[in-house]
């Protein structure tokens, strides 16, 4: 009798667990179901769609916002990572420096206009700016800046923002053992910086000073240097400074700042470039993508960072809308391994700079993706094994299935070159043809394909997303190549790129900018020796370029220059993108505006264009 | 009737239900081929998502559905019952080897011995496992082998807590002090009289840690270092599945199912075991 | 008693030794940490800068000398990745996950116990296999999958819950069920095989032919007795806890300290690696010495010599 009863109740069991998982799909199941590919929870592209049918069904906006509230404006923000409070350039690092000030909590210099989509600032037309006038002595190689008057730090015992606090914020920037992102583009052409007599006075090198600075130290790249007050530092302590929430002018006024998990901030009304309609604004870090979804339906928070692909589902939930966050990114992969440098040209950080020793530069028949430089038959064997890894992936169907049809499969070269641009060439273009693809394989030796090994960084999803990367590995079977996939967290994995130990296949984006087209005067992304690279070094003649685009002034032979270092990469398809995915927010229908900065690093910016319904 | 009768009896005494999971688990890791034409490493993306075939556009192509990636779930639920089935069996032959030697030399020498052993069985619990396996598979790649011996290291200090206690126990029994007193060499007693004495002991705590083995895959996949991809292992299936949980339920669920009836097999057998080895609670059965 | 207590305290020392050994050991061997800072413009003199920084100019044992030195003060140096002291990002985390321990506790004792006892007592009823399902499920479901299934049910669906975050008590439900069901299932494993044990045992056989009332019998001999074993698994227990904390505090947003050691191992941030890991195992071998003395308390039977 005994296991009757058990049976029984193991099927209940199992019962109750069925019945969880149906009951919390059941509403969905119409989108789900259905496999027609392109048709599929798709909200149309210009996706800011307020779905009226479910709004009022479910959400009881009273619920979050509570009746008396309506004098105040509240809002909480979802995102997968808060960065540690570090208010000193020099000690930002890498993958939070363009928060503290996207975020609305610091400033830089320059503030561009806001642009709507597609992404095209006007060149030197910056919003108020902390700058008031400047001027350029091109005989004597200096500019001076004029800085405007009353800005005030969030603590006044900070005073307002002085040249003292500029020249401050950029020499810590630049100091020696700076970890700022942009620490070497300022020395490229900075000699010193330095107050005098109430102004910022900057001795640039005999390149010539940066043309478009302007740009350049804007929140445009979301990645200039921060100005922070000098008396903080001279008062607090280096130590005490860095972390100090009122050692910034932003629109927002941080009272509470939890590495991994909040920040609070109250709203600066009476801010000097644009005060903010919010009253307050929180971030919160919830890493999980469904329980961002979850938290956004349940109005806990009202705007967040999703994949397209989980956007329209929240939204649909919600009820409320989604919101385009700068241009697309081409999706696709490095063949990697490719150090083509003859010469240590930068004399790099670190060991292993010897070119002639690179470690992953093996150009053996086991790696028969990566090419012996001035070994033509190599080269060209190569060159044929990556093309051929391109015409075995269908991004018309990626785009389908996995970006529910948002993005496109459109043709992208390497660093956002399209087809109406006049440098583009055809062949830059690999299409899905896998007839082509096994002639190529047939032509190099390899009929049978190889062994691709394959690495898939999971967490960077706003880089690359992981199941896109893993559909290309199932595209490579399907064409007979017996794929060793590796999927381990990208910062496990930086230092083989750093130590120039990474000859594998792996899954990235196009890598900076959205477009040429709107980077026209900005230098190319060049991997450098000691450093990040997507597993290629240029050959010499190129490589001894990058200094050269930095401090060129022009900006139509900058983009010469670019389109020869980038299209190299393009013309020997180094780099394949598939998919060019745009990059979306979702937003609780009591989010009446919101007019995000339209940069090309999809971050979240402008919260003081947030407006909540009332 | 009466047959009925001495099979429900039969039911009641011998654990059925969980030796018929077991085998059909053994099955499915033996022949998974036969099972299934398709291997769950491939698949086609049309068929993202697609649900189960009782679903009025569901397919009898995929009769448990497809995951994100087009993938038969049916078939991956198959082949993922050769890794689970391969990497229990592995993990719990070398962790319980392992252990069961410490255990034994521990409970048997006593002493220093012991105290030595014994806290170098602490150090395994409190180091914390998984910052371990972060950093080992971070150094050494993702792999496997790798998962597999980090799974053996810790599995097997359990093993040695529980056999060292057995032994402990055994050594005062009066045939073992008979041995000792007559010289027999140390191999020999533990050997001949202490390793049978704990072969239950071994049988059981090896039962009820397929559970926990799969688990800790399955969390290994959800910090990014576990079994690589498109191998199917289940706890890898439900941890990448996870963001589909509210919108393609048979994703996760059936590999969680299958989890879930391995570790209750056995579970039920390990209890089962214990029940009958013990001779006292056999009597009272009775 | 005394000279086991000595004893116990050196032989702890000497684990907590050989943890921060080897976890100097994995820190180095994750790689030079620098290498996650420098990017395209980093010079030659940055590199070494950092190097002087983080103290790797000098020879291994060296660098372990000083960090050992340091660590025992409860000094574990300089976050690269948060830019101040390690002591600091840790403090800052261990009541979060002291909280939500403690949660899930409450949830494993109140639900493991007495569905423990009662499976024992009322073996082979209906209520024994609701004990032993419900324990089943707390082994078999990952936990992450489970977080988030509830999250969807209670939060999402019934809206009864927040989804997550720290808060007022209600926050505390979810990952508290969530972190505690495997400990309850364990619980309702070991208090009924214990009680079972007992509850055959000859002095409640006599008991009971001495006509002690059966729920005095229960409360009063087995109970107490059946509670060793949990006991003695709450060691076991703490070592598994780290890892549920990480993939509580992971699902439900939750800042706590599983979370840090985990990102901290990814950022290659070895001053937090390494200070997490040392009060992980000096709080394991203080609860695991605690957890002995009880032991003997409880059960005069064990001698400790």
């Amino acid at each position: 009798m005994k296991h009757y009863i058990k049976l029984g109740l193991i099927a209940f069991g199992l019962f109750a667990v069925f019945a969880f998982s149906a009951c919390s799909s059941d509403e969905e199941t119409t989108t789900t179901e259905a496999p027609a590919p392109a048709a599929k929870e798709a909200p149309a592209k210009e996706a800011p769609k307020p779905t009226a049918t479910s709004a009022p069904k479910k959400e009881a906006p009273a619920k979050e916002e509570a009746p008396a509230k309506t004098v105040t404006q509240d809002v909480v923000i979802g995102v997968p990572a808060i960065c540690p409070p570090i208010f000193n350039n020099r000690f930002l690092t890498g993958s939070c420096f363009e928060r503290v000030q996207m975020w609305g909590f610091t400033e830089g210099l320059t503030w561009m206009k806001h642009a709507p989509i597609p992404v095209q600032v006007d060149e030197d037309v910056p919003e108020k700016s902390m700058v008031e006038s400047w001027e350029h002595d091109d005989t004597a190689n200096t500019l001076t800046w004029t800085i405007r008057e009353g800005i005030k730090f969030h603590n006044p015992d900070f005073g307002t923002v002085d040249a003292e606090d500029i020249a401050f914020s950029f020499n810590e920037a630049m100091a020696e053992g700076s970890t700022f992102n942009r620490a070497g583009q300022l020395r490229a052409w900075i000699v010193s910086i330095e107050a005098k007599d109430g102004k910022v006075f900057i001795q640039c090198k005999d390149t010539g000073c940066q043309k478009d600075w302007i740009r350049q130290q804007s929140n445009y790249n979301g990645q200039t240097a921060s100005i922070t007050s000098k008396d903080a530092f001279d008062q607090l302590g280096e130590e005490a400074s860095l972390a100090d929430l009122d050692n910034m002018t932003g629109p927002f006024r941080a009272t509470k700042w939890v590495a991994g998990s909040t920040i609070e901030s109250v709203g600066v009304k009476d801010h000097w470039r644009h005060p903010p309609h919010l009253d307050s604004m929180t971030f919160v870090e919830i890493p999980e993508t469904s329980v961002r979804t979850a938290a956004l339906v349940n109005g806990e928070i009202h705007l967040s960072d999703l994949p397209p692909k989980f956007v329209a589902e929240a939204v649909e939930k919600s009820g409320g809308s989604a919101q385009q966050i700068g241009g697309g990114k081409g999706q696709g992969w490095f063949a990697s391994g490719q150090f083509w440098a003859q010469t240590d040209y930068l004399g790099a950080a670190g060991e292993g700079n010897d070119p002639a020793a690179r470690p992953g530069y093996m150009h053996d028949d086991d790696h028969p993706w990566i090419g012996e430089w001035g070994n033509d038959e190599s080269m060209e064997r190569a060159h044929k094994i990556r093309k051929a890894m391109g015409h075995m992936v269908d991004g018309e169907k990626l785009n389908n299935a996995i970006f529910g049809g948002l993005g496109s499969a459109a043709p992208l070269a390497y660093f956002g070159w399209t087809p109406d641009m006049p440098e583009w060439k055809d062949e830059w273009f690999i299409d899905y043809d896998p007839d082509k693809a096994q002639a190529l394989l047939d032509e190099a030796g390899y009929s049978d394909c190889f062994t691709v090994p394959y690495w898939i960084p999971p967490d960077v999803t706003v880089v690359i997303d992981p199941e896109f990367a893993e559909a290309v590995a199932q595209f490579w079977s399907d064409g007979g190549c017996k794929v060793e996939i590796e999927k381990t967290a990208y910062s496990a994995r930086r230092p083989t790129l750093v130590s120039r130990d990474l000859n594998v296949f792996f899954a990235w984006n196009t890598a900076g900018a959205a477009s040429p087209k709107d980077t026209n005067g900005v230098g190319p992304w060049v991997p450098r020796a000691g450093s990040w690279n997507g597993g290629f070094e240029f050959p010499d003649e190129l490589g001894k370029l990058h200094p050269v685009i930095d401090a060129e002034p022009d900006s139509d032979k900058r983009r010469a220059y670019n389109e020869q270092v980038t299209g190299f990469v393009a013309d020997w398809h180094i780099f394949i993108s598939k998919v060019e995915s745009t990059p979306y927010w979702a937003l609780h229908p009591t989010v009446a505006e919101w007019n995000p900065y339209q940069g090309n690093i999809p971050y979240f910016g402008n919260p003081q264009t947030i407006k909540m319904k009332e | 009737m009466k047959q009925l009768q001495s099979s429900w009896k039969f039911v009641r005494v011998y654990p059925v239900v969980p030796l018929i999971l077991i085998g059909l688990l053994v099955f499915a890791a033996v022949f998974a081929e036969l099972i299934t034409t398709n291997n769950g490493e491939g698949g086609d993306l049309f068929y993202r998502n697609f649900p189960p075939s009782w679903y009025e556009n569901g397919s009898t192509y995929y009769i448990l559905g497809a995951d994100p990636l087009g993938r038969d779930v049916f078939a991956r639920v198959i082949f993922g019952a050769r890794i689970s089935l391969m990497v229990a069996t592995i993990v719990l032959s070398l962790g319980g080897l392992i252990g069961t030697l410490i255990g034994l030399i521990a409970g048997y020498k006593g002493g220093q011995i012991d105290e030595l052993l014994m806290r170098f069985v602490d150090l395994t619990f409190a180091i914390p496992f998984i910052l371990v396996a972060l950093v080992v598979v971070i150094v050494l790649g993702q792999s496997m082998s790798v998962i597999v011996l980090l799974l053996i290291i810790f599995s097997w200090g359990a093993f040695a807590r529980q056999i060292r206690g057995e032994s402990l126990a055994l050594k005062g029994r009066d045939y073992v002090s008979i041995a000792r007193i007559s010289g027999a060499s140390t191999p020999y007693i533990l050997w001949k009289h202490i390793f049978p004495g704990v072969v239950n002991t071994l049988f059981v705590i090896g039962s009820l840690r397929v559970g926990s083995l799969i688990l800790t895959e399955s969390v290994l996949s959800y910090l990014g270092v576990g079994v690589p991809p498109p191998t199917p292992a289940w706890g890898a299936m439900v941890s990448d599945g996870r963001d589909y949980i509210a919108t393609a339920w048979w994703v996760t669920f059936f590999p969680g199912l299958a989890i879930f009836l391995t570790v209750m097999a056995f579970n039920f057998l390990g209890d089962w075991l214990r029940d009958y080895l013990d001779p006292r609670l056999r009597q009272l059965r009775e | 008693m005394r000279t086991f207590i000595i004893r116990r305290v050196i032989y702890g020392l000497a684990v907590v030794w050989l943890v921060s050994f080897i976890v100097f050991g994995l820190s180095r061997a994750a790689g030079d940490p620098r290498d996650l800072y420098i990017d395209e413009y980093t010079t030659t003199e940055s590199w070494e800068a950092m190097g002087r920084e983080m103290g790797l100019d000098k020879p291994l044992i060296v660098q372990y000398t000083l960090w050992f030195g340091n660590a025992l003060t409860g000094d574990f140096g300089r976050s690269m990745y948060h830019r101040t002291s390690a002591r600091a990002v840790i403090g800052e985390r261990i009541r979060p996950t002291l909280e939500l321990t403690l949660g899930g506790l409450f949830f494993a004792v109140i639900t493991g116990f007495p569905l423990g006892v009662l499976s024992a007592v009322r073996r082979g009823s209906v209520w024994d296999y609701i004990g032993r399902t419900f324990a089943l499920y707390g082994q078999a479901l990952p936990a992450f999958w489970l977080g988030v299934m509830l999250i969807l049910i209670f939060s999402v669906q019934l809206k009864w819950l927040p989804t997550s975050q720290r808060g007022d008590w209600t926050h505390f439900i979810l990952p508290g069920i969530t972190l505690g069901w495997g400990a309850s299932a364990a619980f309702v494993r070991l208090v009924r095989s214990s009680m079972l044990e007992v509850l055959d045992s000859e002095f409640v056989v006599l008991a009971r032919a001495k006509g002690v009332a059966t729920r005095w019998i229960v409360w009063k001999h087995a109970f107490r007795n059946a509670l060793i074993a949990p006991m003695t698994f709450a060691g076991v227990l703490l070592a598994a806890y780290l890892t549920g904390t990480v993939v509580t505090e992971t699902v439900f947003a939750w800042p706590g300290l599983g979370r840090l050691a985990v990102q901290s191992v990814f950022n290659n941030d070895f001053p937090i690696m390494t200070g997490v890991v040392m009060i992980f195992a000096g709080f394991f071998v203080i609860a695991n010495f605690i957890v002995d003395l009880l032991y003997s308390w409880a059960d005069p039977r064990i001698r400790l010599e």
